[in-house]
């Protein structure tokens, strides 16, 4: 998963080097710990890649801040292409309620406009292969996790999945696998499902910036298995160490970089 | 552009250049607009890293053909082009906990997308309402404003306009004599653009906006210089004795009122409910008791968002409806006019200023989807005016054929379903010479 949830509860627990009997939440808990660095900003870039090779590049500032343990926000302002440059998205994840607070700045109509996730993962996000909920925090509860036998013993795999039918159609995927590294506690690989059961995209994980002992997937390419689409996020000037404001995650902020 | 370089640490360009044609449906009928246009559209934008302080500044241009030859439009180039020039230009101070803007620039109040009563800051073209086509809608006005930020949730604004800016609609005074006849209002009321600036306005804006994890809250009051028309009818003098006359002089005018407002947006499982509530008193005319002047009305625009999956096609609908109360009491309608002039009065104001009904209805719908990963994008946006019977419809294609170069179509339509083919009357104002197609280009930079 490109991004990370707020399970700081688990953070010590992600150190530990040998594991024993651990069950699939843990391993879940784990993997997210080893990415909720407090503060992470950088500058994002979408390339989306029709099968015939046509190929649409989008560039975005993007900011995201732990608000406590039950709350995370992401702010990301758009700066490639022309057209949707000063656009600008912004998020508050809250863990406990299960759900987000999501606001859009369209700066054509000056306007900020409160948008809100609906079902298939609220579409995709600006014609990517990323759906608006991938690009947000997961709440884990409202996940549950099975471990599956992996052919490689590197790996943990996990199936992670909604808890109820809605909460699957709300997300967009029946069940997902993810393949966990056992070594580090990284997730290389997820595979999505639709809600019919069948095979839809693969997100791979080519590289990470570890640094305070958090890591952040700076290289990421989702395969649409359906459509034959790929789309690649890459992410550069990553800081872990950057006090954002708390200013930054607000509707002023939305209008100005 | 190179003195601001040198002050600023950041300096943004953009711009697009825009050729539209516009054509008339009817083939009876000329279309007042028929067009070929260029657009440029040039923004300067610098700032600095600490973001103490941003400048933006915005010109249009336009170079128009059509049955008069090439002119810029709209008309020849006047003192008013020149604001119309430049769109936008202001400059903006960040502080801690509150900013400062001082310039010509946008303020957009309320939560639903169309006709929002708390939206009263910049003016609006009453004549063609820009339910869609916003670049070419509403003007920004030289302004203060300021925005304190208690808390992160808490926004407080001021805005002061000091001078009168009035929309595009062209008004002259009508000198009136007239012995036995029927006031045509028409005569000569729209002859002339206002030119900008002349009065001052010295407007008062004020709004406290509250962000919650469900929903965003805003309270607005505004004791403001309307900047939708009225008229001024009190050099109307009329004598009835043998030869009934009526003389003097009608003039445009555009009037104090009060504004206050309260909107809200909630974001509810995929869905997201908006609603704004207005209403505006003239302040000479609060009771809505004179015959003479607009009245007070109360508007109400509900507003519901949500996409719809369509197998894997993402439909994105909204969907509106507006209540208009206009606020008058016939019975104590106070004049000392003559019940034949009071009824051309109130003939004048049914036309020009749409209260010949105490409720007004309409429905708003838009839905929208796109193709081709967001390359080609269909929309269309129908109002209906239930009251008036009339219906606009106003859809639009456009295909991205790369990250600056765009191509688009789309037509503005209106139709009565009962009722006369042309009138002024309403929100939607039917006149079959304002129907029109348009294909465009565009290069973003």
């Amino acid at each position: 998963m490109i991004l990370r949830t707020a399970a700081l509860l688990l953070a010590a627990l992600a150190a530990a080097a040998p594991l024993a009997a651990q069950d699939a939440a843990d391993i879940s808990a784990r993997t997210d710990a080893r990415g909720a660095a407090p503060n992470i900003s950088g500058l994002l870039t979408l390339t989306i890649t029709a099968p015939n090779g046509d190929q649409r590049v989008i560039s975005a500032d993007s900011y995201q801040k732990e608000r406590g343990e039950e709350r995370e926000d992401r702010l990301f302002v758009f700066t490639h292409p022309p057209n949707v440059r000063g656009m600008a998205l912004l998020v508050h994840s809250y863990m406990e309620q299960g759900d987000d607070s999501m606001w859009i700045y369209l700066p054509a109509m000056d306007r900020i406009k409160r948008v809100d996730l609906g079902s298939s993962g609220g579409g995709y996000f600006l014609g990517s292969d990323f759906t608006f909920r991938d690009m947000v925090s997961r709440d884990q509860t409202e996940y549950e996790h099975a471990l599956l036998p992996a052919d490689d013993d590197a790996y943990h795999v996990l199936e992670v999945r909604g808890r109820t039918p809605e909460l699957r159609r709300v997300f967009g995927y029946s069940r997902e696998e993810h393949f966990i590294r056992k070594d580090n506690f990284l997730r290389e690989r997820i595979v999505f499902y639709d809600l019919a059961g069948d095979l839809l995209k693969e997100l791979i994980v080519e590289e990470e910036y570890e640094a305070d002992g958090y890591a952040f997937p700076t290289r990421l390419k989702m395969l649409n298995h359906q459509t034959g689409h790929v789309s690649e996020i890459l992410f550069e000037d990553i800081s872990f160490s950057a006090d954002i404001p708390d200013r930054f995650f607000t509707q002023r902020y939305l209008r100005r970089r | 552009m190179w003195a601001v370089a040198a002050v600023a640490q950041e300096v943004q360009v953009g711009a697009f250049v825009r050729l539209d044609h516009y054509g008339g449906v009817a083939e009876e009928r000329l279309y007042s607009n028929d067009r070929v246009r260029l657009t440029t559209l040039s923004q300067l934008e610098a700032y600095d890293q600490a973001g103490f302080w941003s400048a933006l500044l915005e010109v249009v241009a336009h170079l128009q053909y059509d049955e008069d030859g090439f002119s810029t439009a709209p008309g020849g180039f006047t003192a008013r082009d020149i604001d119309n020039l430049i769109r936008r230009a202001y400059v903006s101070l960040r502080f801690d906990a509150f900013d400062v803007d001082v310039g010509k620039k946008f303020v957009r109040w309320g939560k639903v997308d169309f006709l929002s009563p708390l939206d009263v800051i910049n003016h609006f073209n009453v004549d063609a309402p820009a339910l869609v086509d916003l670049f070419e809608g509403p003007r920004a006005d030289p302004m203060v404003h300021v925005t304190a930020y208690p808390t992160d949730e808490l926004a407080i604004e001021l805005v002061y306009v000091p001078m009168l800016a009035p929309y595009l609609v062209t008004v002259d005074d009508i000198d009136v004599d007239f012995r036995f006849g029927l006031l045509d209002v028409d005569m000569g009321f729209r002859n002339r653009p206002p030119e900008p600036y002349e009065e001052f306005a010295h407007s008062v804006h004020g709004a406290i906006s509250y962000t919650t994890f469900l929903a965003d809250l805003q309270l607005s009051y505004s004791y403001f210089r309307d900047q939708i028309l009225d008229i001024d009818l009190s050099d109307l003098k009329e004598r009835i004795g043998t030869f009934h006359v009526i003389e003097g002089t009608i003039v445009p005018a555009y009037r104090r009122a009060h504004n206050i407002g309260l909107g809200a947006s909630i974001g509810l499982d995929g869905w997201v409910i908006s609603a704004d509530v207005g209403a505006k008193f003239l302040a000479d005319n609060l009771d809505g008791s004179r015959i003479d002047t607009k009245n007070p009305e109360i508007r109400s625009v509900l507003q519901v968002d949500h996409p719809f999956a369509l197998g894997d096609q993402q439909i994105f609908t909204t969907a509106g409806v507006i209540h208009r109360l206009v606020l008058f009491d016939e019975e104590a309608w106070e004049s000392e006019y003559s019940p034949f002039l009071e009824s051309i009065i109130g003939s004048l104001h049914d036309r020009e200023l749409f209260q010949d009904e105490p409720s007004h209805w309409y429905l708003i719908a838009r839905l929208q989807t796109s193709f081709l990963r967001e390359q080609l994008s269909v929309e269309t946006t129908g109002a209906w005016g239930i009251t008036e019977s009339a219906l606009h419809l106003a859809p639009r294609a456009s295909y991205a054929i790369s990250d600056n170069w765009s191509v688009a179509a789309g037509a503005n339509l209106w139709f009565t379903l009962d009722g006369p083919d042309s009138t002024k009357v309403g929100l939607l104002r039917r006149d079959d010479a304002k129907d029109n197609v348009f294909i465009q280009t565009t290069l973003h930079y």
